[in-house]
């Protein structure tokens, strides 16, 4: 009777640490998503069938990690430095130059070349660091201008400003009625991407020298950006706390109608304005016109970490996932664009069609290893300009000194 | 023999904290010293680059604001912290009734989450502007700081005053001092170590403030609460600069050991 416990026993733990081995014969590769779908049920659902279909095509064991948006960054950072991080995950063009700069990434031109759909080069050009790619597009998101149109026929402003002296000319008559013209986030937390470099681009300027040797935003475009932002606080054309803002999807001023227009605004967020304050009130325009007619938008693409336990399995499954099958059943049911040269509009609702009328005017900005710490450096003195405690001059130099001392540190 | 019997027992006994210490702490130090003379990559790789983290971070204007933002915020929070707690471990003493209902009330913030409390605080400073004015970001994080910490200090002091013989203060009283004389020269003498500690944890708390400023303010507005433990999080985790992260940890930790050791060089001359 002992020796059949024995037995039965050591079975057990025999059974339990095959369990705990290596996994399936074809190896483990993680992935980590993000909520690219935005309604949670949905994503499960899209990223088990993806699990499954790619387990059963390959024998490949995936494991997919949904992580929040928030914090992304650091956790990642943070599971890198502790040796804890995935194989693959998803970066925003803007991102990729800082990770390959800290060696983390590796090249996935192969990918990108044997994808049967052809990318815009605009799109490949941007997950490239020193023609090697880093990234292989999964999505396009867009944004753009979009307006309460009720809140401007309150104020007696029957045609929607196009461009920043129609929006600082609306600005005095909304605000005699108590409503910013403009939405403005200046949270440190928030991206620049979305608040003030569209406006430091709709001006000509540009956040590096073409070299990327040193900083370009305090050139004279850049101080006319910052001026007609401003111009606009002064005017009482920005919310009360727009210096220190942090946008928010529940509060924010365009979804509860206590802002006439978002200059940089996400077809995900647009929605939630539609379906707060009606399609009837909800307009969409084309990215704001100033020098040239340009708004933030930003390929997502799946990148290898270097330091991937399977790097070849870990190569199928940006094959796979990027596939115009699997890609594309993303981007319908995101509300993203696809990331190909031919690709249609996710969907055709009225959001989706008038989001496609500002793709063309797209920019990712400038691809750069310190793009991030320099946007880090530049956001407290933006504060300080709209705080009144900096002219914009003063605040861009400032920022500028700042920002050539570390790009100067290499 | 038997001393030798008895250092051993006392190693034995020891020997618990001596190890987490040395591994949670004393080890993570060292480490930390190591990656502020190199330059460490996310990719693993890294290479020794000496004290050239230390030289770049005090000749960054930035990182030396960061420290005199949280010398401002210090000084700001130790003291209030000191009489808050002060006030209310003494009226906690005299209070005839109740004293436990108030004590548990009073310490009920330390218990709270700081960062469910920076969230509501938050909400509760943003319609005042407090929030949005440089001038007064480092007085509303420090009320925010003595309201989760005062709780802590009332109860050392508390324990303090517990230990202060009441036949001294009696004895003041039937010698005619008045109240304010019985707290000044007896009260406050006697509280001498228990003050020394309340000062001493409370400034490594304040140089430390990371959490409340994170929750509520970003480091803003305008850098104007952009505190030294904020900034090695920013080079740390946002822009993935360890070795400078690392240093400016080393410098933050040196800083805190030098305050630390004057405090009780003052405390030590004047007791």
């Amino acid at each position: 009777m002992r020796t059949a416990a024995v037995l039965a026993v050591s079975a057990l733990i025999a059974a339990s640490l095959v369990a705990c081995g290596p996994g399936s014969p074809g190896g483990t590769v993680t992935l980590w998503m993000y909520p690219v779908i935005a309604d949670q049920a949905q994503s499960r659902a899209y990223w088990h069938r993806v699990e499954a279909g790619f387990e059963h095509d390959t024998g490949v064991d995936l494991r997919i990690e949904l992580q929040p948006w928030e914090g992304r960054q650091e956790k990642l950072g943070a599971a890198l430095m502790a040796g804890n991080g995935p194989d693959v995950v998803l970066l925003q063009s803007d991102m990729i130059p800082q990770y390959a700069g800290e060696n983390a990434l590796a090249p996935v031109d192969d990918v990108v070349a044997g994808s049967p759909r052809p990318y815009p080069p605009a799109v490949v050009g941007a997950l490239q660091v020193q023609g090697r790619s880093y990234g292989v597009p999964l999505y396009r998101t867009v944004t753009t201008t979009v307006y309460n149109r009720k809140l401007f026929a309150e104020a007696g402003i029957t045609q929607l400003p196009r461009t920043w002296d129609e929006v600082a000319a609306a600005a005095p008559k909304l605000a005699a009625h108590g409503v910013p013209v403009l939405d403005y986030s200046g949270s440190t937390e928030e991206t620049l991407n979305l608040t003030f470099y569209p406006l430091l681009w709709q001006a000509g300027g540009s956040v590096f020298t073409p070299d990327g040797r040193r900083s370009a935003f305090a050139s004279p475009e850049g101080v006319s950006a910052l001026r007609f932002l401003v111009g606009l606080e002064a005017a009482g054309g920005l919310p009360r706390d727009a210096a220190t803002k942090r946008s928010g999807l529940a509060d924010d001023a365009m979804v509860t109608g206590r802002a006439a227009m978002s200059h940089a605004m996400t077809a995900a967020a647009a929605r939630t304005v539609v379906a707060a304050i009606g399609p009837e009130n909800t307009v969409i325009g084309l990215p704001l016109q100033n020098r040239a007619r340009v708004t933030f938008g930003t390929p997502g693409a799946l990148s290898l970490l270097r330091s991937a336990k399977h790097p070849e399995v870990a190569r199928k499954l940006l094959t796979y996932l990027t596939s115009p099958a699997v890609a594309g059943e993303l981007c319908t049911r995101s509300g993203f664009f696809g990331p190909w040269a031919d690709a249609p509009p996710p969907s055709a609702d009225a959001v989706d069609k008038a989001f496609a009328q500002a793709l063309p005017f797209t920019s990712a900005g400038d691809a750069h290893p310190q793009a991030r710490k320099v946007m880090g450096l530049l956001a407290p003195h933006l504060q300080a300009a709209l705080l009144g405690e900096k002219t914009p001059e003063q605040a861009l130099a400032e920022a500028a000194a700042e920002a050539d001392a570390l790009l100067g540190r290499g | 023999m038997a001393r030798l019997r008895r250092a051993w027992t006392v190693l034995v006994f020891l020997l618990p904290v001596l190890v987490l210490f040395g591994m949670f702490r004393f080890l993570p130090m060292l480490g930390a010293v190591g990656l502020s003379l190199s330059e460490y990559h996310l990719g693993g790789d890294s290479r020794f680059v000496g004290t050239e983290n230390y030289r770049s971070l005090f000749s960054d204007p930035v990182f030396l604001d960061s420290l005199c933002t949280t010398l401002g915020y210090a000084a700001l929070y130790v003291p209030l912290t000191l009489v808050t707690a002060l006030a209310t471990a003494v009226l906690l003493h005299v209070v005839p009734w109740g004293r436990g209902l108030f004590r548990a009330a009073l310490l009920a913030p330390y218990a709270t989450s700081l960062v469910l409390g920076g969230v509501v605080w938050r909400w509760v400073l943003e319609p005042t502007g407090a929030l949005r004015q440089p001038g007064l970001v480092l007085p509303a994080l420090a009320v925010v700081g003595v309201w989760k910490g005062f709780g802590y200090a009332m109860l050392v002091l508390l324990a303090g005053i517990g230990d202060v013989p009441a036949d001294c203060l009696e004895a003041a009283k039937v010698d005619g001092a008045s109240a304010w004389q019985r707290f000044r020269h007896v009260l406050l003498p006697s509280l001498r170590p228990a003050l020394f500690f309340v000062v001493v944890v409370e400034t490594v708390s304040a140089f430390q403030v990371f959490d409340t400023v994170y929750v509520m303010t970003g480091g803003g507005p305008a850098r104007a609460s952009y505190t030294l433990a904020y900034a090695v999080y920013d080079y740390g985790f946002r822009y993935f600069d360890v070795g400078r992260a690392a240093a400016a940890g080393v410098t933050l930790w040196a800083i805190v050991l030098l305050v630390s050791l004057t405090q009780r060089r003052a405390f030590e001359r004047n007791p």
